[in-house]
């Protein structure tokens, strides 16, 4: 058997955003950063239990370039919050897809109600796989922006 | 008569060319195989895929959701590495698409044990490694 793939956390250090203090926009704009920051650190877990309270939404957006990906998640994002009639608490992109017209990205909202207070969020950034079948990661130096032109 | 399951191991997802590659311990020569039989389930999970006179098992289905699941002939590519089998297919045809493994996760089989009697875990890297928060300034 070649290298079986494991799991571990590299070089991610949580960061606070003072939510209670942040417009929906700009905190979900800061968590869409984090994670495209991490983005080989994609969380994802469509299986995953919300906490009492919390909401899972799904999203997906698409956008041209990659650029432009980021903001037209926020605007996903913030479109499905408004039908949903919830507040965004967190965001997890779940994958990444050339496509046909540019790119398109997935994944889940965190939500709460509208009317609860908005705490104040830590995001602690996912672990990142970094060993796989026979260490492709290694092998790969290509820019995903590259990918998806 | 029944299809031999073998439980794939590893994925990687090649974002650049949109493939996934599923690592598998081959139990049979699958060389000169071209296509295969894709189940997807539901919010598009790769269950498995049927190739040659085997199936390679993947994910499982989400409880309840074996109703959502479809099934689609794909082209795809074999190679051989070691005792493994390494399937590529693309993540998206014409009326199809897989979401999941999407890259960078880990999940566990609920009815799969690996060699210490544990739940077989499986992850999902992607490949490439890509780096855009710089371009994005943050």
């Amino acid at each position: 058997m070649t290298d079986h793939p494991t799991s571990v956390s590299e070089h991610h250090e949580p960061v606070t955003i003072a939510a209670d203090a942040t417009e929906e926009r700009e905190l979900i704009l800061a968590l869409l950063r984090r994670v495209f920051q991490e983005i080989d650190g994609m969380p994802t877990n469509p299986d995953q239990q919300p906490e009492d309270g919390v909401a899972i939404v799904g999203f997906r957006a698409t956008a041209s370039d990659l650029s432009s990906l980021i903001l037209a998640a926020l605007d996903a994002a913030l479109e499905e919050a408004d039908a949903q009639q919830v507040t965004v608490v967190g965001v997890d992109v779940a994958g990444i897809m050339p496509i046909d017209e540019g790119v398109r990205c997935w994944g889940y909202l965190a939500t709460i109600d509208r009317e609860a207070p908005r705490p104040a969020i830590t995001v602690v950034p996912p672990v990142t796989v970094v060993h796989g079948p026979t260490n492709v990661r290694a092998e790969a130096q290509l820019r995903l922006e590259e990918s998806t032109r | 008569m029944t299809t031999p399951t073998i439980d794939a191991t590893g994925i990687a997802i090649d974002i650049r060319h949109n493939e996934l590659q599923i690592l598998a311990p081959t139990t049979t020569p699958l060389g000169t195989v071209t296509t295969g039989i894709v189940d997807i389930g539901a919010q598009g999970r790769l269950l498995g895929i049927e190739i040659g006179d085997q199936y390679v098992a993947v994910m499982d289905d989400q409880p309840g959701a074996i109703d959502l699941t479809r099934s689609v002939e794909v082209p795809l590519r074999v190679s051989i590495e070691e005792r493994d089998v390494r399937i590529t297919l693309g993540r998206r045809g014409e009326d199809w698409e897989i979401s999941y493994p999407s890259g960078n996760q880990c999940w566990t089989r609920r009815t799969v044990f690996d060699d210490r009697g544990q739940p077989l875990q499986v992850c999902a890297i992607v490949i490439p490694t890509p780096d855009i928060a710089r371009e994005d300034g943050a």
